[in-house]
């Protein structure tokens, strides 16, 4: 769970430092999706792996709950990436809304499982 | 230590999943890139009529108007079907170029497609297609290429109906009589202003100026435009008497214009209706076979942007 955290840790700072550079080159357009693009793997995935491993009452999920909750995070930050790049850009992607859904959906799918384990 | 050996055992590729996913992830991103600014879809070719064999009583006309001589200097041109005057000046710390276009009939304002096609991503540059419609003079178009929605109607020829999602999103209709309609796209319908006579319907905006008066405030923006750019915006002074406008910007010698700077300076040029148009590297003037601004995205290098269309005065 460590390791997890760390990995999460690190994706939430190159999401930041991207999207940093990103609006440095945007010629004044933001969009929230790209200028928050960190908060999805900080708050999907650094949280939760922080409370697991510092409440211990908690049972640790096993890996197939671990994979799809992970699918999930990484799927709902690059959908947000590409929902940011789209918006900046003054256009949209019907890709980007079905990978937001399929984020969700394993998102679901993964605290589900846990839960059933 | 024996557990972990054992844990490891119990997965023979612990990352395999991880890689896999990743890989699909990445591809369907960059699939998604390439849909949204590459790959050319929704393809209509635009029919040429001389070529489907329907006759057009002003294509004679024009054909016969052409032997008139026109009168050709550095800044305008004049026929008797048209006449095209640049006039250049600097306000707000950003240059301006500005066309004052009178027509004797509406059909001398026209709307070129890049490559004579309609669809998403197709684009050339707005001399490109300039040229290969004869032109005489062009500026950048609504680049309706680059969006899913919103309604393009363009020579008479309705190409989408899909108006824009949201509210307050406006549009712009030239009609037959050479009248301008600003309108909210949400609560119109693009099949009832064609049949009212609409000749083209342009999908950007906000509108600049209503009856004479300005209708941007110092804080409107488009969602892709938050402060200081060039610009390209069209209004009409009275029936068959234009303004055609484009600034500079993102240079140091050229700071660009605000939304609200650019009502004003329309405003200001008598424009009674004002619409902006797309903006940023996309401002494109073009007079004669010559880029008269200096079109630039980055403010480094000075190269025209590739659009999706132009609006252009000509007789071909």
């Amino acid at each position: 769970m460590k390791k997890g955290m760390l990995i999460y840790l690190a994706v939430s700072l190159f999401c930041l430092l991207f999207s940093l550079v990103y609006n440095q080159f945007s010629h004044g357009v933001h969009s929230p999706f790209m200028t928050w693009l960190f908060a999805w793997p900080l708050v999907l995935g650094c949280l939760p792996c922080g409370a697991f491993l510092l409440l211990r009452a908690l049972r640790p999920p096993k890996r197939l709950a671990v994979n799809i909750y992970n699918s999930g995070v990484a799927a709902l930050t690059v959908s947000s990436l590409l929902r940011g790049i789209f918006e900046i850009a003054g256009t949209a992607s019907v890709y980007q809304q079905w990978l937001m859904t399929a984020g969700l959906i394993f998102l679901t799918a993964g605290i589900i499982i846990y839960i059933w384990e | 230590m024996k557990n972990t050996k054992n844990s490891e055992k119990k997965v023979k590729y612990p990352y395999f999943w991880a890689v896999l996913y990743g890989l699909l992830l990445t591809g369907y991103g960059v699939f998604s890139l390439l849909d949204a600014f590459v790959i050319p879809r929704d393809l209509v070719y635009v029919t040429d009529p001389q070529e489907s064999g329907e006759t057009n009583s002003l294509l004679s006309d024009q054909q016969e108007d052409r032997e008139t001589e026109p009168i050709i200097t550095e800044n305008s041109y004049e026929c008797s079907q048209f006449s095209v005057h640049i006039t250049t000046f600097n306000r707000y710390d950003t240059q301006i170029y500005v066309a004052d276009v009178v027509l004797s009939d509406i059909s001398y304002l026209k709307a070129g497609l890049a490559g004579g096609v309609f669809g998403r991503n197709v684009r050339d540059t707005t001399s490109s297609i300039a040229e290969e419609n004869g032109a005489v003079f062009a500026i950048n178009g609504d680049y309706y290429g680059f969006r899913d929605s919103g309604f393009v109607m363009r020579n008479g020829y309705l190409y989408r109906d899909i108006p824009r999602s949201g509210s307050g999103n406006e549009a712009l209709a030239v009609y037959g009589d050479g009248s301008f309609e600003i309108f909210d796209e949400a609560e119109s319908d693009a099949l009832e202003l064609a049949q009212e006579g609409a000749l083209h319907i342009f999908s950007f905006g906000p509108g600049l100026v209503e009856d004479g008066a300005v209708t941007v405030d110092e804080d409107s923006e488009v969602e892709q435009a938050m402060r200081s750019n060039p610009r390209t915006a069209i209004g009409v002074i009275e029936p068959l008497h234009y303004v055609l406008l484009v600034s500079d910007g993102r240079t140091s010698e050229s700071e660009g214009l605000s939304l609200y700077q650019l009502a004003q300076v329309m405003e200001s040029l008598g424009c009674t209706q004002a619409y902006n148009l797309d903006g940023g590297g996309s401002s494109t003037m073009w007079f004669m076979g010559e880029v008269i601004n200096k079109p630039t995205t980055s403010g480094n290098t000075i190269k025209e942007r590739s659009v999706s269309d132009i609006v252009y005065i000509g007789l071909s």
